[in-house]
C-alpha cells in the first residue's frame, strides 16, 4: 500500500487537465488573446505554450535527451502547443513504465536561477516539477479567465479529478 | 485543517466557528493540521486504500474518496491557492518573492 501519490497518477492527472484546457479553447478560441501576465507571458496562448513546452523540456531533460531551444518552441497555432503535451506525455508515460528506470538517478543544472544546492536533483524530483509546474499555472489561469468574465469550469481540485480513488 | 480533521477520523471543526483573524489564530491551524497528519502517518492500522472518507458537505450517496486521495487533494489543494495569491499580490504590485515551484524548493531531492 502507497500513501504517497504515484508518478502514474500525477501524470494521468496532468493528461487530464491538458485535455480540458486544450478542449476549452478549441472551442474558445477568442480567450488565447486575453491579456495574461503569467510567467512572463503576454496572453494565454503564450501561456499555454510555456506551459506545455515546459514540460517537453523536463520530459527531454528527466530522459537524459538533448534539450530543445526554448526561442525554437512554436508560438502557436493551439494544436502545436497541444503536441508539446502529446510529445511529453508520450516521453514520461514511456519513463514511468519502464521498470528499471532510475527515478533516483541525479541531473545537474547549472542555471543562476538556481541556487548551487538545487541544481542537483533526482529525476524524480525533476518529474513531480513538471508536474505540479502544470498545475499551478493552471490554477492561475482558471483565476485570470475567471476575472475577466469567462469561467472555464476548470475541476482543477484533485479530489475532482478521475484520477485515483 | 478541516481535512486533516476527515483523514484523521476526529470531530471536524465547523467553518462557522474558525477565526477570521488575526494572522497568528489564522497560521495556527496549519501546525495542528500537520500534527494530525502526522499522528494519522504514525497510525499503523490506517487503511489508505479504503473508500472511508466522507466529506460531511457531499450528498451522502456521493462517493467516498480514500484517505489516500483525501491527502494528495489537501496537499494540492495548498499549493494551487499559493500560486494564485502570489500572482494576485504581483499584479497589485506587491511581488512576494515565492518560490513556488518544487525545483526551488529542499523538500525533495
Amino acid at each position: 500500500m502507497t500513501v504517497g501519490t504515484t508518478l502514474e497518477e500525477l501524470l494521468a492527472w496532468n493528461r487530464e487537465s491538458a485535455h480540458f484546457w486544450n478542449g476549452h479553447f478549441v472551442a474558445n478560441p477568442a480567450l488565447l488573446e486575453l491579456p495574461c501576465g503569467i510567467g512572463g507571458t503576454a496572453n494565454v496562448q503564450e501561456l499555454l505554450r510555456h506551459v506545455w513546452g515546459v514540460e517537453l523540456i523536463w520530459a527531454l531533460r528527466t530522459a537524459g535527451l538533448p534539450e530543445v531551444d526554448r526561442n525554437g518552441l512554436p508560438a502557436g497555432p493551439l494544436d502545436a502547443l497541444f503536441a508539446l503535451h502529446l510529445k511529453a506525455d508520450a516521453m514520461f508515460n514511456g519513463l514511468v513504465n519502464e521498470a528499471s528506470w532510475n527515478w533516483e538517478e541525479t541531473l545537474t543544472l547549472d542555471r543562476p536561477f538556481l541556487a548551487p544546492e538545487l541544481r542537483t536533483f533526482s529525476r524524480r524530483k525533476a518529474f513531480v516539477h513538471a508536474m505540479l509546474h502544470s498545475q499551478r499555472h493552471w490554477a492561475q489561469l482558471a483565476t485570470l479567465l475567471r476575472v475577466a468574465g469567462f469561467p472555464a469550469g476548470f475541476k482543477g481540485d484533485f479530489l475532482l479529478s478521475q484520477v485515483m480513488k | 485543517m478541516v481535512w486533516s480533521q476527515i483523514i484523521s477520523g476526529l470531530p471536524i471543526t465547523d467553518y462557522d466557528v474558525w477565526p477570521n483573524g488575526p494572522l497568528g489564530a489564522l497560521y495556527d491551524l496549519h501546525p495542528s493540521a500537520v500534527q494530525n497528519f502526522r499522528a494519522v502517518f504514525d497510525n499503523p492500522d490506517m487503511n489508505w486504500d479504503e473508500k472511508s472518507v466522507h466529506c460531511p458537505w457531499r450528498r451522502p450517496e456521493a462517493p467516498k474518496p480514500t484517505p489516500r486521495k483525501a491527502l494528495a487533494h489537501v496537499l494540492l489543494h495548498s499549493q494551487r491557492h499559493w500560486a494564485q495569491l502570489s500572482t494576485l499580490v504581483r499584479s497589485q504590485g506587491f511581488p512576494s518573492g515565492f518560490l513556488g515551484d518544487l525545483l526551488l524548493s529542499l523538500a525533495l531531492e
